[in-house]
């Protein structure tokens, strides 16, 4: 029964550490490619564009992401600035960092996969496995309660409870 | 009390606290006359590699202004603070802008259209001015020598402010 109820935990620990594992490793690509960044890898990778940029990025002033603040002049500021990084060549990740430089690393809608941000990636994985963990064993306990919860078997009637019983169901009879 | 109600309670105390610690966290609010004004090195807007801090002012009269381009009050008020650093501007005071939440090629166009000469540093997260307070953008602050805020200004200032308000305390002082 135990084993029974480790392997459930035991798969969700795993594929959470799996999880963990490749956010460090995605990020370690981002660096490597962020020093290898030439021509040649430029003209690989697909062309920026202002709509896939402003799903990552907020607006500072707006406190939104930026494909949401509409009008405001500050957005649009930023917009013209993504437009010219993009006119110049630039790759998405490499606007990316030069909207760090300019506002700062909260302008990334996502959090950094290193340092203290990791924690914004780490806790919510860390909650997910340990609620689910609980269920699991919630769910083992209540159906193992639930086994020996049977209702004990009903006593005989005597003979004349019987016999009672008999004519009042005899009586409800259409 | 059980250890159950016990651990209720507390869940309920740490609730409340984080709630408690919200609300006083947010209620900080603008610097006063009488507080010390935050410092901090940011970069100087237009000239690589350099930077400044109100520190680098102590014994002069600063006159820190929040700004950036994209703000129509901003527009307003320049050519009123450049006129103003041009005629009284020296030993005993200055101008410092503080340009906030503001892409720098947008930032170095304002200076030019204004022909703005006090210097300004870089803020661009924004998080010097809310250091002050500051809850927008045009805010300024007059710095005493001794690094101490002596006037607060939420909004834009004017020919008349500065004349009214501004120039009687510096010149009080030489």
């Amino acid at each position: 029964m135990r084993a029974r109820l480790g392997q459930p935990l035991l798969a969700l620990l795993a594929a959470f550490a799996l999880l963990m594992a490749s956010a460090p490793l995605a990020s370690a690509q981002d660096e490597s490619s962020e020093g290898s960044s030439t021509a040649a890898t430029r003209a690989s990778e697909p062309k920026a564009s202002l709509p896939d940029i402003e799903d990552e990025v907020m607006c500072p002033v707006c406190g939104t992401l930026l494909s949401l603040a509409a009008e405001a002049p500050q957005a649009n500021d930023q917009r013209k600035l993504i437009r010219r990084l993009i006119d110049q060549g630039l790759t998405k990740e490499e606007i990316k960092d030069r909207l760090v430089e300019e506002f700062g690393p909260e302008v990334l809608a996502t959090p950094d996969t290193k340092g203290f941000d990791l924690a914004a990636w780490i806790v919510p994985g860390l909650a997910i496995v340990l609620v689910g963990g609980a269920i699991i064993v919630g769910l083992r306990r209540w159906r193992r309660t639930g086994d020996g919860d049977e209702p004990p078997p009903a006593s005989k009637l005597d003979s004349e409870d019987a016999k009672r019983l008999e004519e009042d169901l005899a009586r409800y009879e259409l | 009390m059980s250890a159950k109600g016990f651990a209720a309670f507390m869940g309920v105390l740490a609730v409340v606290a984080l709630l408690a610690f919200g609300v006083i966290a947010k209620g900080e609010g603008r610097v006063q006359p009488g507080d010390e004004a935050p410092v901090e090195s940011l970069p100087v807007l237009g000239e690589e590699g350099e930077f400044a801090s109100l520190a680098d002012y102590r014994g002069q009269w600063v006159l820190a202004n929040v700004w950036a381009s994209w703000c129509n009050p901003c527009r307003d008020e320049a050519p009123a603070l450049e006129r103003f650093f041009r005629r009284h501007g020296g030993e005993n005071f200055t101008v410092l802008g503080i340009d906030s939440r503001d892409a720098s090629d947008e930032a170095l166009e304002f200076v030019e259209e204004f022909g703005l000469t006090y210097p300004s540093v870089r803020d661009g997260s924004g998080d010097y001015a809310e250091a002050f307070g500051a809850t927008g953008v045009p805010e300024s602050f007059l710095i005493d020598p001794d690094g101490k805020v002596a006037a607060v200004w939420a909004g834009p200032v004017t020919e008349e402010s500065l004349q009214e308000q501004v120039l009687p305390l510096i010149s009080e002082a030489s």
